[in-house]
């Protein structure tokens, strides 16, 4: 499997730049790595500039060795997942109708007993197999968001990007939700990139965290050497103290000044 | 006022035909259309291509309706009912929506267009009377289930 990279990627919503000629180091496959930045620091954008759904200005976004903008939107999709972070629905579908839509990726007229049973699997996994006949609609926040996550782990794909999959959750969806994108990365070595405004959640999951601020990479290391950056203080503007949790974990602790 | 008194079987013969031209192209684009229903971001996340998904609906969509309405006239509220109906029996799964939505459709057409003769006998009532009588209160019976969902 191969690493995604990216240089010198330029873009601007009309005459409003937000990323001028940026780079990250090749994020690796098999390994989870938090997007994280403040508000409006660009981690959408920059999601969607790698899935192709914006179009670049400048710059080269790699998949190993293939340049992403010489593949079709279709193909290009295809191998890098990426879950937007709304989604609303008015629609009298049910959960698991959404699912399979995303299992059979626009292709094929027919389900065949094997997508059924993947589909039904994928719920069960996802811990959603009692909402499978609910209608979208009539979902909360946080269901429509477990869904979401469903929807793309469910494909097969060499890169995933999640937009804030945790947002709407409970803490136990939030520890469950990110455990299961982060054992999938994993199992399927693939690079596995998700935007997260919890700073404990990223350093608890995440093996490396991109710090994204000003339309700049401010930071690409380990939880341990970005959360105690100076940049990470000055981009957020408050001040940060990390400290050893009771399970050795890393906790991170803001103060307002 | 539309009225199935001008149909001819060449008439109904190009409907047809227009029909089978374009059926199989919606066919194809069944799951893109169920993605759309998801919003349009999560639709373009699937990879499908909104904006000319779009101008292929509404080129489609134009020319059915402008040949079944150059021969018969407006027949009001079939398209109204018939997929609200479709809708009920089979969810909005495109691949099952769009046949059944068509098939409804044709058999409220059928239905009415029976009504339109049996009525009066020696009297054919124009199919859009009809049409309009059941589809304003099922028009009307929408509207008050929109509102009431509002109200919760």
């Amino acid at each position: 499997m191969s690493a995604l990279s990216a240089e010198n990627i330029s873009f601007s919503y009309g005459s409003r730049q937000i990323f001028d000629a940026i780079a990250f180091e090749p994020i690796v496959p098999g390994q989870l790595t938090a997007l994280i930045g403040p508000n409006a620091a660009g981690k959408s954008t920059l999601f969607r500039l790698i899935a192709g759904l914006l179009p670049l200005q400048s710059g080269k976004v790699h998949l190993g060795n293939i340049d992403l903008d010489s593949l079709s939107t279709r193909a290009r999709l295809k191998r890098v997942c990426f879950m937007p972070q709304f989604f609303t629905a008015n629609a009298a579908l049910t959960v698991f109708d959404v699912v399979m839509m995303a299992h059979k990726q626009l292709k094929g007229w027919r389900v065949s007993d094997a997508d059924m049973i993947a589909v039904g699997t994928a719920l069960h996994e996802a811990g959603i197999g009692h909402l499978a006949e609910a209608y979208v609609s009539e979902l909360s926040g946080g269901q429509s968001q477990l869904v979401s996550v469903t929807q793309a782990l469910i494909r097969k794909s060499d890169v995933y990007l999640f937009d804030e999959p945790t947002s709407a959750l409970d803490l136990r969806h939030q520890l469950d939700v990110l455990g299961q994108i982060k054992s999938a990365v994993v199992r399927r070595g693939a690079v596995g990139v998700v935007a997260l405004h919890d700073l404990n959640l990223a350093a608890r999951f995440a093996d490396n965290l991109i710090l994204l601020g000003e339309g700049r990479i401010l930071a690409q290391d380990s939880p341990r050497e970005v959360l105690r950056a100076n940049a990470i203080a000055k981009t957020y503007g408050v001040a940060i103290e990390t400290s050893q949790g009771p399970r050795e974990e890393l906790i991170v602790h803001a103060y307002a000044s | 006022m539309g009225s199935l008194a001008r149909a001819t079987w060449s008439k109904v013969g190009i409907c047809f035909l227009i029909l089978v031209l374009t059926l199989p192209w919606f066919m194809n684009r069944s799951w893109a259309l169920t993605a759309l229903r998801m919003g349009e971001d999560k639709a373009a996340a699937l990879g499908v291509n909104v904006s000319i998904l779009r101008i292929g609906v509404l080129a489609g969509v134009s020319l059915l309706s402008a040949v079944a309405v150059s021969f018969v006239g407006a027949i009001a509220f079939v398209g109204l009912v018939g997929p609200h109906i479709a809708r009920m029996i089979v969810g909005e799964d495109q691949r099952g929506f769009l046949p059944l939505s068509a098939l409804c459709g044709a058999l409220i057409l059928s239905g009415t267009s029976i009504a339109s003769k049996a009525i009066t006998p020696g009297i054919v009532y124009p199919i859009g009377m009809i049409t309009s009588l059941i589809g304003i209160p099922f028009f009307i019976l929408l509207i008050l289930g929109q509102r009431k969902r509002h109200w919760q």
